[in-house]
């Protein structure tokens, strides 16, 4: 985020997207873990785990994003040396959290059962993001790769139940993966980011409609 | 061996028929048209997961629903729904 050359109106509007992200995210992971408790079924634990995942990332991100926005501004703005690691570890910290919940969901849809393979996973994804000093680029990157398995993941799973419901997450996570891989090229220009942000935005809009048709 | 999807609804079925005041082993198992084998190992794995509660007496065994059962019947729409919108089915 500290990359872009975005205007302060959009930052603005980013904060109350990231806090829509994170409140739509935490809800999924919060009635998955709902229904793991009354049916016990494993793969709703790691899907709400997976989705806790996203909401504490995005929460970072909003942290980030308030600071950012209030504090740079007026105080650490003399100080800017002091505010760089804080601003690297909450975007590192954003990233690692994020790419856990996709790791996560990429591990129940391939519908694996060996911890191995999980462990091995969360190494092959990790230890680049953490290692990488273009993390920004290789996280989207990694991201996007990770998304085009759920999609396809979705697809099937829309072809074998055609409804409205199916059809939303379909949606929902081709949006994602479309943003992330707008994402990629949204640190050389700010325009990027806003379409990105948008995109994802449209992605939460569709889980949430999802959600209320479920609850209704 | 039955589908994650016709598990739910075997569990449904079962919790259902002892909400109609079905407690015998009996007529749960006619209710959910279940093999006595089968019955048995959901009502196990029901006990398990907090559903119901078996109670021994001198006619034999019956079972009644916890509040996590009556929770699972109240929420079953959205447990199906759910799980076949993130392909957890």
């Amino acid at each position: 985020m500290p990359n872009y050359a975005i205007s302060q109106g959009f930052m603005n509007l980013n904060i109350l997207f990231t806090l829509a992200f994170a409140i739509t995210t935490f809800l999924v992971g919060l009635i998955s873990y709902k229904i793991y408790k009354l049916t016990g079924r494993k793969e709703l634990k790691l899907f709400s785990f997976a989705f806790i995942s996203f909401a504490f990332a995005y929460l970072l991100q909003l942290i980030l994003g308030v600071v950012l926005k209030y504090k740079l501004e007026t105080v650490v703005r003399a100080k800017l040396r002091t505010a760089v690691p804080f601003i690297a570890a909450s975007t590192l910290s954003h990233e690692l959290l994020f790419s856990i919940g996709l790791i996560l969901l990429v591990y129940m849809t391939c519908k694996a059962k060996s911890r191995y393979i999980l462990g091995l996973l969360l190494g092959l994804v990790l230890i680049p993001i953490v290692f990488n000093p273009m993390s920004i680029h290789v996280f989207h990157i990694i991201a996007s790769f990770m998304l085009m398995f759920i999609v396809l993941f979705y697809y099937k799973n829309y072809r074998q139940h055609k409804n409205l419901k199916t059809e939303l997450v379909l949606m929902a996570f081709v949006f994602l993966l479309i943003s992330n891989l707008t994402f990629v090229f949204s640190a050389r220009q700010g325009l990027f980011f806003i379409l990105g942000r948008s995109l994802e935005l449209i992605a939460y809009i569709c889980i949430l409609v999802n959600l209320r048709l479920l609850t209704k | 061996m039955k589908s994650k999807r016709e598990s739910l609804q075997v569990i449904h079925d079962i919790l259902k028929a002892i909400q109609i005041g079905k407690t015998k082993p009996t007529h749960i198992m006619y209710k959910a048209n279940l093999s006595h084998q089968m019955l048995e190992q959901y009502l196990r794995d029901l006990i398990k997961n907090g559903l119901i509660t078996e109670q021994m007496n001198p006619k034999g065994k019956k079972y009644s629903l916890t509040d996590k059962g009556l929770g699972y019947i109240k929420e079953y729409k959205l447990i199906t729904g759910f799980m076949e919108s993130y392909g957890l089915d």
